[in-house]
């Protein structure tokens, strides 16, 4: 992470730098550049210039913005730079949008009524590849990929093993605890973790393509 | 063939060919009853009669109207003798009787229908009642046992009677080519009433255990003794079938018996059995007192054929039970076939009128006979069929009051309760019964019996049946009357759902606003520097989640609830590196919603016992238990550091303490602490 830029979308100034303030924690050596609004935050990721020195490594985004939805910017994001993770930073881990956010390409997300360490190691396990994972999440993940079972599609479908990761998940269990309930390693458990936010990113872009189609869009 | 079959099977055939057995029945004893001579003479004991084929002198005996009476075995072959011998000599132009010495000469007339006295006619009427209302009904119903037994015993009855009819009343003697064969279809059609009349209690309200074989018993063990006396084997005597009938009827009260108790948990049978049985007991109960008992006594029995009379009080009761207690289950159905019959009767009787005995020609016979039917029978038909049929409708405003209170029930229960309670008030079924939806609309089936609501918004599809308690059949205007009343919820439905809606969008909308404008706000004091009010702000934030939970009504299950707070707890207390022990329940354990005040409390209290545990213990490790039974959720938190202070005890237990306090206590739990010597919480909260 080291030489590179953190964008952190988010209104309130407090909140703003008590996020900036955890970046340079987690990561000190790692350049930040602060939104307060959805245009302001399209602008920057439109503008190169700004990512000349420091490239773009990853995102903090509020949801709620004064002038839209945090999850336009992580579309955004996605689109043009599909491989640096955006983070959800949220007040709830069962937040109506949340959930929407993370379909549409979030790779995790932050509580930001959390105490300072906590959410320091959150950052430094979603750079690991580690994303945190809520029973709550983790429930309705099960839902999402219960009904709409597609054959012809392996890549959005759950593996056994990564359905039985969110059932345990979704019942309570740590990571650490699933892994052994699994008899797995932790990290191969992440690793599911990890699989599964990838595949709800691919489902919603497939679930999305096909509406776009159902409404002669595409 | 099958054309045949199938003209067979109308009810109308079926019915014309009952009233075609009857009529020619009637005709038959007519026709007996005028072959005698008319001398008009009245029988007398000591009567000494003479005529060209001999002489006869007349004793007690002969003036008995029914052999069968004559209790010794001997006499009834010499009554029908003597009464053969009579008609010999009766069969002359004229006769000469010498009576208490006078003589008189008689001259023979032939005895015309006028001169049939009314003795034979109520005996007449009684046995055509009997035929065509069982045989009515048995053409309505043609497969079913009982109304085949009931028809059988009408059809034994009517026997009896007519053939009684013609040799009761006659005038002086019948030879014995035809008094022994009608006095034998006496005794056989008596027996032919009594056997179906068992046989048909046997089945009917309800079926007796081993029916079969009781039926088959019965009818072996009556037919048997029945031959015995009439072949006057084995030393019985004719007279002995009176014995058969009062053996019968005690029979039938003791299967009516047997009916009562089996009937005891079935309210819709228990009044047909009291009905039907009531006819049939005081029917052939006044019979057998008046005659059968009477012979039976020694005492003189009344006339046999008003005797008769009694059953016709049988076959009436039975017709007018048939709509009000649905018996055989033709109900309302019966009369609307026999007003139509009778329609008929007198149309065909009235154009046979005109044209016989007025002389009119055909066609405008025809026409008057139409014209006459139109304008007198259908608007008394009308007046009969509403007074039969008379109910309290509700008016238009009434349904619309009723609908909606339906639609604005407070629960699904009370909704469910409202709507049957209206169904009742409107159609008053005799069944009721949810069933699967067999359209979107009202659905009434093809034999009137029974009408289908299909479901409405949560209420079940209904099927009712039999309404206004069988008193009738559905009319399209009661399926007018459920369509309207099924839009009048259906739009109050849609009103008040339109409502909810509302509603729900403020809850949320407020919901909302809490949870992101309040939340965000005390989160830029969270993330100021003022750290003393931190876990005050935590604490208020984890409220309006739970707050926000409950206004937007979501449902939580416990199962994911404790799911929740115990990632939440291990969150927390890793981040300040402490262990949390708290085993999960096995997986579906706890798989029901718990409400809102449970759901609020249970969350503050994990809340509050882990921020407790993080700033005051000084433990490494806090061990949380939960166990649920079916009345109480049983909490147990227990860690290893310093214990409660001394301070906690003596009533200073701090804001945290104190509000978790309130919050259990409130909900109907208890709240302990103790130290042993490590910090231990036990709370039990109440399932509701």
């Amino acid at each position: 992470m080291t030489g590179k830029t953190c964008l952190i979308v988010e209104d309130q100034l407090e909140t703003g730098s008590f996020l900036t303030k955890i970046v340079k924690v987690a990561f000190p050596n790692v350049a930040t550049v602060l939104a307060q609004d959805l245009k302001s935050a399209i602008a920057i990721i439109n503008d190169p210039s700004k990512f000349k020195d420091a490239p773009l490594g990853f995102c903090i985004i509020d949801l709620g913005l004064p002038d839209g939805s945090g999850i336009d910017v992580i579309r955004e994001l996605k689109e043009k730079y599909p491989d640096v993770p955006s983070v959800v930073a949220t007040i709830y881990d069962d937040d109506a949008f949340l959930f929407k956010a993370l379909a549409a390409g979030a790779f995790g997300y932050l509580l930001k009524a959390d105490d300072e360490s906590s959410l320091v190691s959150t950052l430094k396990l979603i750079e690991n590849n580690n994303p945190p994972l809520s029973p709550s999440i983790a429930r309705r993940l099960l839902r999402e990929f219960r009904d709409d079972n597609q054959p012809n599609k392996p890549d959005v479908n759950l593996s056994p093993r990564e359905r039985e990761t969110l059932v345990l998940i979704g019942r309570g269990l740590t990571v650490n605890e699933v892994a052994a309930e699994m008899k797995l390693s932790a990290q191969t458990v992440a690793g599911y973790v990890k699989i599964i936010y990838q595949k709800l990113h691919v489902s919603n872009r497939v679930e999305l393509i096909r509406e776009a189609t159902r409404r002669g869009l595409v | 063939m099958k054309n045949n079959a199938q003209f067979f099977s109308t009810p109308y055939v079926r019915l014309a060919i009952v009233l075609l057995s009857g009529t020619i029945l009637t005709l038959t004893a007519i026709y007996l009853a005028c072959l005698e001579n008319n001398f008009s003479v009245t029988l007398q004991p000591g009567m000494v009669i003479t005529s060209s084929y001999g002489e006869f002198a007349v004793e007690e005996i002969d003036l008995a109207p029914e052999p069968g009476d004559i209790p010794k075995k001997f006499d009834y072959e010499h009554f029908l003798f003597r009464q053969d011998e009579l008609a010999k000599i009766l069969k002359a132009d004229k006769i000469i009787i010498s009576y208490k010495s006078t003589i008189s000469e008689h001259k023979a007339s032939v005895r015309t229908v006028a001169d049939l006295p009314a003795l034979f006619w109520t005996q007449v009427v009684v046995a055509l009642g009997g035929i065509f209302i069982s045989g009515w009904i048995w053409a309505l119903k043609p497969k079913s046992l009982p109304t085949l037994f009931f028809f059988l015993s009408g059809l034994g009855m009517g026997l009896s009677a007519m053939s009684s009819a013609v040799y009761t009343t006659r005038l002086m003697a019948l030879p014995i080519e035809f008094f022994k064969p009608l006095s034998l279809t006496n005794a056989w059609g008596a027996l032919s009433f009594g056997v179906p009349m068992i046989a048909l209690f046997l089945i009917y309200p309800r079926e007796i255990r081993r029916w079969k074989e009781l039926i088959t018993f019965e009818i072996l063990f009556f037919f048997t003794w029945g031959l015995a006396c009439t072949m006057q084997w084995w030393g019985f005597k004719v007279a002995d079938v009176t014995v058969i009938i009062l053996v019968m009827m005690v029979v039938i009260c003791v299967v009516i018996g047997a009916q009562f108790v089996v009937t005891k948990n079935d309210p819709k049978s228990r009044a047909i059995l009291l009905w039907l049985g009531l006819s049939v007991i005081i029917g052939t109960g006044l019979f057998v007192v008046f005659n059968t008992l009477r012979v039976l006594l020694g005492l003189k029995p009344l006339d046999q054929g008003y005797a008769f009379l009694s059953f016709l009080i049988l076959y009436v009761g039975i017709a007018f039970g048939l709509k009000q207690y649905r018996l055989f289950e033709v109900g309302d159905w019966a009369y609307r076939f026999l007003f139509y019959t009778s329609g008929t009767l007198i149309f065909v009787a009235l154009d046979a009128i005109l044209i016989f005995i007025l002389g009119i020609s055909r066609v405008p016979a025809l026409g008057l006979a139409l014209v006459a039917v139109s304008f007198t029978y259908l608007p008394l038909r009308d007046y009969f069929w509403r007074l039969f049929n008379r109910h309290k409708e509700l008016l238009p405003h009434e349904l619309l009051r009723e609908a909606l209170s339906v639609t604005l029930a407070p629960s699904a229960a009370v909704r469910l309760q409202r709507w049957e309670g209206l169904v009742k008030k409107l159609f008053d079924p005799l069944e009721m019964k949810y069933c699967e939806p067999i359209s979107k609309t009202v659905v009434l089936a093809p034999d009137g019996v029974a009408l289908t609501f299909p479901a409405i918004s949560d209420i079940p599809a209904l099927r009712i049946a039999y309404p206004w308690s069988g008193r009738s059949l559905f009319s399209l205007r009661a399926v007018e009357l459920a369509k309207q009343m099924i839009q009048f919820i259906e739009e109050a439905e849609s009103s008040r759902q339109a409502y909810d809606r509302g509603v729900v969008e403020e809850r949320l909308r407020i919901a909302q606003d809490l949870h992101d404008d309040v939340s965000a706000r005390l989160l830029t004091g969270l993330h100021g520097d003022n750290s003393d009010l931190r876990s005050t702000i935590q604490g208020a934030m984890t409220d309006i989640r739970s707050i926000v939970k409950g206004i937007a009504a979501e449902k939580v299950f416990l199962n994911d609830l404790l799911a929740d707070l115990r990632s939440e707890s291990h969150r927390r207390l890793l981040a300040v590196d402490m262990d949390l022990v708290w085993l999960l329940p096995e997986k579906n354990t706890y798989e029901f919603a718990v409400d809102y005040h449970l759901h609020k409390t249970l969350g503050s209290v994990i809340r509050e016992i882990v921020s407790n545990c993080i700033k005051h213990s000084n433990a490494k490790k806090l061990e949380v238990e939960i166990n649920v039974t079916t009345e109480q959720i049983h909490i147990t938190a227990s860690d290893n550091g310093q214990g409660f202070a001394e301070k906690v005890f003596q009533g200073h237990m701090g804001f945290g303490l104190n509000s978790l306090n309130k919050r259990v206590t409130d909900l109907g739990g208890t709240f302990e602490i103790k130290n042993t010597p490590h910090a231990c919480v036990i709370i039990v909260l109440p399932l509701l």
